[in-house]
């Protein structure tokens, strides 16, 4: 198995991955929020949707979507993983 | 008195709950300055239910979500006799189950009951249901399964309500032992993984209805002809009930005053008082539809895809894509316009919001506009007769308070509000839902109320300022020689540099009124009769003048850009919770349009 470590923004529409850390440049306040949403170590994540001119994409984790702009899933890494 | 509590992440379908459960007997608590509305109702049992807006967490991130968790908490500590009804979405069992176990470790360590209500068990149906019974035992508290929507086990509901009011002991949870977060979402993960509902079944259909509404040109269409819906309703559809609503008010003034003597009592009690009454009930027809399409667009889900859309583009200007119907609507009026900013939950962007509503050219204006347009550039056809000359003029002045406006945000979001604390755009797509027309009703109904009550008396009160100075000393309604007019002409200096004389000056005073009024009051000072209904014979007098094209584009710079409306002020004094935004935006876009407006003038008289 061989794990490709990205930021969330750049994962790719209609890949999964497992996301690996939400990097502590965003405030606590927000990353607990993220925590509190599913957005944590080894939560499976998939990119659905791209808006134009780099808007927000949309992302589905557990049971729910949620758009989040470039500045906060640039923040979240994930890796992608590809089963060779 | 028994009160409930209801509580649960958004679009949990807490709020039909709440309908269902109060019928019409509700009212609403706003507080100042944050889009929070505590909605309390009673139950044909006589209890007291309350409804605290949606949160996904009892830690806050944004002030609104502060303000809303502190009065939950507050409330769980000291109300006697509550019983917590926390909302749990079984097609969202996850996020809800968040929330969900924070509140009851909340009731548990105030002693008080709590029960699990999982709603919208008719949307897990056909997916085989649920096993409630072993959720129930995990929780560790009480749990009914409803629908809010079909009424399904709304009896039992009430049932188990009544029995924890009277054993509470039983309903209250056993103490939790301090959780972080990732125990909290492990915990949570382990529930779901046995009894919530594969979200692959759930989300299925919402994601194919995206792939259209989302994607690049038909979703950019959709949303065009629904933003075009919009306007049309607020600009054109209201237009017979605001007509309406000023008839009625004529006719019952006149009803009141012909059984008067003729003389200051009867033409007070006409004019100011029920001119008065009339110059805020008129915008009810206009904030009433527009909330009301705010909520079908809520609460069908659609709102959230249409914030999507607009994100980006806005966010340049330090605006979010919830500002794009507030600002849309600001075309039609901006009083309802700064009431439909409440959607937006980050203060700094919902204040951004609110500065660049008066911006955007309200219906007001036009026939202003249309005056000054009329009467000053030539009929003249450009690019081989396509395009008209005054047409063109109408459309770059609309731009110009655009063009403004987006100058104005962005040069405020990048300095004044640089620091200040922001909502993160974090945004949760809800399932596609049919939306519930009843509580829509309410919801618009309760939002026209809050306009009379809040802003109504202050337009009320300026109404008749302005007409006790328009009438006396003479007392005869000569404008001319009214107090207003030698106000006009102590104001004249200021308006010279624009070319203007005095009767300008008290047209633009009583404009404060309503822009529309600077019309009516320059026929009257011109002797044209009924200038309202006659913009051509006003704008053909004001043509043979020897005011000149240039006093007419500096006026119409003026009036694309100057706070002139009392009722936008009382609105935006409502909507911020003081007078200081009120006071700055009125000096600054006033002192920017008069600037702008010399400019203008200046520059025009070269050619």
């Amino acid at each position: 198995m061989n794990h490709q470590a990205l930021s969330l923004w750049e994962l790719p529409i209609n890949e999964e991955a497992l996301i690996s850390a939400v990097f502590p440049i965003l405030n606590a306040k927000l990353i607990l929020r993220l925590e509190e949403l599913g957005f944590e170590e080894n939560a499976p994540i998939s990119c659905l949707k791209k808006m134009p001119f780099k808007g927000p994409k949309i992302f589905q984790i557990g049971d729910s979507i949620f758009s989040l702009t470039k500045e906060i899933a640039s923040a979240v890494t994930i890796k992608i993983l590809n089963c060779k | 008195m028994n009160e409930i509590a209801l509580i649960g992440k958004p679009n949990s379908g807490k709020s039909l709950l709440f309908n269902r459960l109060t019928g019409l007997q509700q009212k609403v608590a706003n507080f100042p300055g944050v889009t929070v509305d505590i909605k309390e109702g009673l139950t044909e049992d006589g209890y007291k239910v309350i409804d605290f807006p949606g949160i996904y967490s009892l830690n806050p991130l944004t002030i609104d979500e502060k303000i809303a968790t502190e009065k939950f908490l507050e409330h769980l500590k000291t109300s006697p006799h509550l019983v917590v009804l926390c909302i749990l979405d079984i097609t969202r069992l996850q996020k809800s189950l968040t929330i969900g176990l924070q509140v009851q470790k909340a009731c548990a360590e105030a002693g008080k009951p709590c029960i699990f209500v999982v709603n919208m068990m008719d949307s897990v149906k056909k997916f085989g249901g649920s096993n409630l019974e072993g959720l129930a035992n995990v929780v560790g508290s009480p749990l009914i399964g409803i629908s809010s929507k079909t009424l399904e086990g709304l009896g039992s509901l009430k049932e188990l309500v009544a029995d924890a009011f009277l054993n509470p002991p039983k309903y209250i949870p056993l103490p939790h032992q301090q959780h972080s977060t990732k125990l909290l979402n492990a915990r949570v993960r382990e529930i779901c993984d046995i009894y919530a509902v594969k979200p692959g079944f759930i989300l299925k259909s919402q994601n194919r209805i995206d792939q259209f509404l989302l994607s690049g040109i038909l979703g950019s269409i959709i949303f065009f002809l629904i933003m075009l819906f919009i306007f049309q309703s607020i600009f054109t559809w209201s237009t017979p009930l605001m007509d309406g609503v000023e008839a009625l008010i004529t006719a019952l003034g006149s009803a009141v005053t012909v059984v008067l003597p003729q003389g200051t009592m009867r033409d007070f009690i006409e004019q100011a008082l029920f001119g008065g009454i009339g110059s805020f009930l008129v915008f009810v027809p206009q904030i009433f539809i527009l909330i009301f399409i705010i909520g079908i667009l809520e609460d069908s889900g659609y709102m959230a895809r249409a914030t999507i859309i607009c994100h980006k583009p806005l966010s340049l200007f330090g605006l979010t894509g919830k500002s794009f119907v507030p600002l849309l609507s600001g075309f039609a009026c901006a009083i309802p316009a700064m009431m439909a900013a409440r959607t937006i939950e980050s203060p700094k962007k919902r204040w951004l919001t609110i500065l660049a509503t008066p911006l955007m050219s309200c219906s007001a204006r036009l026939p202003v506009y249309a005056l000054l347009i009329s009467a000053f550039i030539p009929k003249k056809t450009l690019f081989a007769g396509f395009i008209g000359l005054q047409g063109l003029t109408f459309f770059a002045v609309y731009l110009f308070g655009i063009i403004v406006a987006m100058l104005v945000t962005a040069f405020m979001s990048r300095t004044v509000y640089k620091n200040e604390e922001d909502a993160p755009f974090i945004l949760e797509l809800p399932p596609y839902r049919i939306p519930h027309f009843k509580p829509l009703f309410l919801r618009a109904a309760n939002g026209a109320k809050n306009f009379v009550t809040k802003a109504g008396l202050i337009i009320f009160s300026v109404t008749v300022v302005v007409w006790f100075l328009g009438y006396f000393p003479n007392g005869s309604g000569n404008l001319s020689s009214s107090w207003l007019a030698y106000l006009g002409r102590a104001i004249t200096p200021i308006f010279e540099p624009l070319g203007l004389d005095w009767r300008f000056g008290v047209a633009i005073l009583s404009s404060f009124l309503a822009r529309e009024v600077f019309v009516g009051t320059l026929g009257t000072l011109f002797g044209i009769e009924g200038a309202d209904e006659n913009i051509i014979g006003l704008s053909d007098k004001l043509a043979a003048t020897d005011f000149s094209v240039a006093s007419a584009i500096a006026l119409l710079v003026f009036y694309a850009l100057a706070l002139q409306c009392f009722s936008t002020l009382a609105v935006m004094k409502k909507e911020t919770g003081s007078w200081k935004m009120p006071t700055l935006v009125l000096i600054s876009y006033s002192g920017l349009a008069y600037l702008l407006s010399v400019a203008a003038y200046n520059l025009v008289k070269l050619f």
